[in-house]
């Protein structure tokens, strides 16, 4: 039984829209969970899979550090937790299956890891998989956990299925069914697009590991993660009604059913918010008309077990007449989310555009989105700075960058967006001293 | 529990037109709240691959943009619901459910899909702590183990002998001299109206462009229906 709560606050960054239509609004929603800290001895049972990419190009550097964060993984656990650990290539292999990590289980633990060398191709799928069904077989003998799969990898999938999309559809249906998959990005080859899809939908988190030494760190990390949080798979609701059409801005999985949006927000830490900003393209109608929009919330207790529920809130949306429209006032708080949403989507874009090798759309697109963005960051404090560096991305993104300049950008638009932590020791530069 | 939100003037047409200029203007390569494939499968209780069949054959509009991730206009699910019922609440043949999709009018359409919610599965129970592991069994055991083959269907087949297109232009090349290159492709979307009337326009366009056109379809079709006061 847990005694943590959730808490949800949502609110436009303007609450009246302009009675002819074709308003754009912003709902922002801010999720935040409470309880009291526990002690490590109280903190959930871990049943935590690692899957560890094997493949050639993991020789050297990269293999020894994913041993080493595999054995500190080992070394952190305690008996109450269960450790599998899958190695892929062409093929996934079980080194270790759900063992106990007590004495004996930890020696095994040591043993298993031992064997992982570098060998063939990378079957991610097979990989991530076969750590989920050692999770799921460990779950049904013992629920009350925090189940787990934590996925290592350096390259591109190119055995078995590789179609990100349908990755990540199997990850969000294994989350709903209780299993959270995170995904560590390991030096400049990997795939962000596919890792951060399967983070994304799996309700875990996507780290970035340039450098050998920070796949400990951020493995790590994400393992106090997984003890510390205190609600897991929260999920956000909006209903609007048929004739205003939202949008998600921003890197989170959902799904959009007429009438419903649902966001998959993942878990959520002490002391951390996360918000999740959506725009409203608004209809007209005649003035005094109010639409009301209903966002509620709802997560899971980390031990694997009981339902938490936010109380739900409302937005209300107003036809006005322009002179009203044009002379309201407007949230700076929740202007600011939106810019910075805004400004991590654009990033995004941009530098996907920029892998594809069409640095010319990257750079007209984002000169697209800064003539839209520029007026609506007039006035609100903070948002210059958002702005400069756009515009810094945006005079470099015709370039051809290297991967290590896009994996960062990426991660950095990506952990900017979810309200998420950069677990290295040593952050990556900013855009604007990476850039200017 | 979500307050429901109240019942609004029925501008829908007009406010659709406004939201589509404002969309393109403001950012069209945002992501979307429309329903994804799977999301309509989900919803409806009819197979993905069904699904895109019936896209194929004109029944349902064509995806926003293309790939895994594509999006559908947000009113597919109702057509799907409707066509569900039709077929099998009915009884129609798809032919017989295409003429009337394409005379019917929205409300005509939402009678027919709500004949479907007896059809349509009920919501899902919360997961028990088996159900990923059966989720992962079905996976690796069933149709799902080859997730990607619905998308691989529309792959070109690599022929055995020479047949279709690779027949056609042999056939036609034999015994002549490979002709200057004059004619050029042009890709043109077709928008059947109703049975008799289509519009046909020039391609490429926007998913968003294109939407629109589709609404200017139906608006017509409602003229030439008599619908339009």
């Amino acid at each position: 039984m847990t005694n943590n709560s959730l808490t949800l606050t949502a609110g436009l960054d303007r609450t009246s829209a302009w009675e002819d239509g074709g308003s754009v609004r912003y709902l922002v929603a801010e999720l935040a969970a409470e309880g009291a800290t526990t002690p490590r001895t109280d903190a959930p049972a871990l049943n935590l899979a690692l899957a560890i990419d094997v493949s050639s190009s993991m020789a050297g550097d990269k293999i020894d550090a994913a041993r080493r964060a595999a054995r500190a993984v080992a070394e952190a656990l305690t008996e109450r937790d269960r450790l599998s650990i899958i190695a892929f290539d062409s093929r996934a292999e079980l080194l270790l299956d759900a063992c106990a990590m007590d004495g004996a289980g930890r020696a095994a633990a040591l043993t298993a890891i031992a064997g992982l060398v570098d060998r063939g191709s990378t079957n991610l799928f097979d990989g991530w998989l076969l750590a989920a069904e050692r999770v799921a077989v460990a779950m049904a003998a013992s629920p009350q956990a925090s189940h787990r799969v934590l996925l290592l990898s350096d390259g591109q999938t190119n055995r078995g299925v590789t179609d990100r999309g349908e990755i990540a559809r199997h990850a969000g249906a294994l989350l709903e069914r209780g299993v959270i998959t995170s995904a560590v990005g390991i030096g400049d080859g990997y795939d962000e697009e596919l890792l951060g899809a399967i983070a994304e939908a799996g309700g875990g988190n996507l780290h970035d590991a340039g450098k050998a030494p920070e796949i400990g760190e951020v493995v790590l990390g994400e393992l106090q993660a997984g003890r510390a949080a205190l609600v897991e798979r929260a999920t956000l609701r909006v209903t609007v009604p048929g004739n205003l059409r939202a949008e998600v801005v921003g890197p989170w999985a959902n799904a959009a059913l007429p009438g419903v949006i649902e966001v998959m927000v993942g878990s959520l830490m002490p002391e951390q918010t996360k918000r999740v900003v959506f725009r409203l393209h608004c209809p007209s109608g005649a003035p005094g008309t109010t639409i009301l929009l209903g966002i509620s919330a709802g997560g899971a207790a980390p031990d694997g077990g009981d339902a938490i529920e936010a109380g739900s809130v409302e937005a209300e949306l107003r036809l006005v007449r322009g002179a009203e429209n044009s002379s309201q006032a407007r949230d700076a708080a929740r202007s600011l989310s939106v810019m910075q949403a805004w400004q991590a989507e654009a990033l995004r874009r941009a530098v996907r555009m920029n892998r594809d090798g069409d640095g010319r759309a990257a750079r007209h697109f984002l000169e697209r989105e800064l003539r839209w963005m520029e007026p609506y960051a007039r006035g609100i404090p903070g948002a210059d700075i958002l702005l400069a560096e756009l515009i810094l991305v945006q005079r470099r993104v015709g370039e051809e960058w290297d991967e290590r300049t896009r994996k960062e950008v990426y991660a950095a638009s990506h952990k900017l967006s979810r309200s998420e932590r950069d677990l290295r020791s040593e952050p990556p530069r900013s855009l604007s001293d990476r850039f200017r | 529990m979500i307050a429901t939100p109240p019942q609004q003037k029925n501008t829908s047409r007009h406010v659709k037109l406004i939201d589509m200029s404002n969309y393109l203007m403001s950012n069209p390569s945002m992501i979307t709240t429309e329903p994804s494939l799977s999301d309509l499968a989900a919803a409806s209780g009819i197979e993905a691959r069904t699904i895109r069949s019936w896209v194929a054959q004109g029944l349902l509009p064509a995806p926003l943009n293309r790939g895994p991730a594509a999006r559908y206009p947000t009113d597919t699910l109702e057509r799907v619901l409707a066509i569900r019922a039709m077929r099998d609440a009915l009884g129609m043949q798809l032919a017989e459910i295409r003429k009337e999709l394409l005379v019917a009018s929205q409300e005509q359409i939402r009678g027919y899909a709500s004949r479907a919610q007896g059809l349509a599965p009920v919501p899902r129970p919360q997961p028990s702590a088996s159900s990923a592991l059966n989720y992962i069994d079905a996976l690796r055991a069933g149709p799902l183990a080859a997730p990607q083959s619905a998308f691989l269907m529309d792959e070109p087949l690599i022929p055995q002998s020479l047949q279709g297109f690779d027949a056609l232009e042999h056939r036609l090349s034999q015994g002549r001299a490979p002709p200057a290159r004059k004619a050029r492709a042009e890709e043109w979307l077709r928008i059947p109206i109703t049975p008799d009337v289509e519009f046909s326009v020039r391609a490429p366009l926007e998913a968003e462009q294109r939407v629109r056109l589709e609404r200017c379809a139906d608006l017509i079709r409602d003229i030439l229906l008599g619908r339009d006061r």
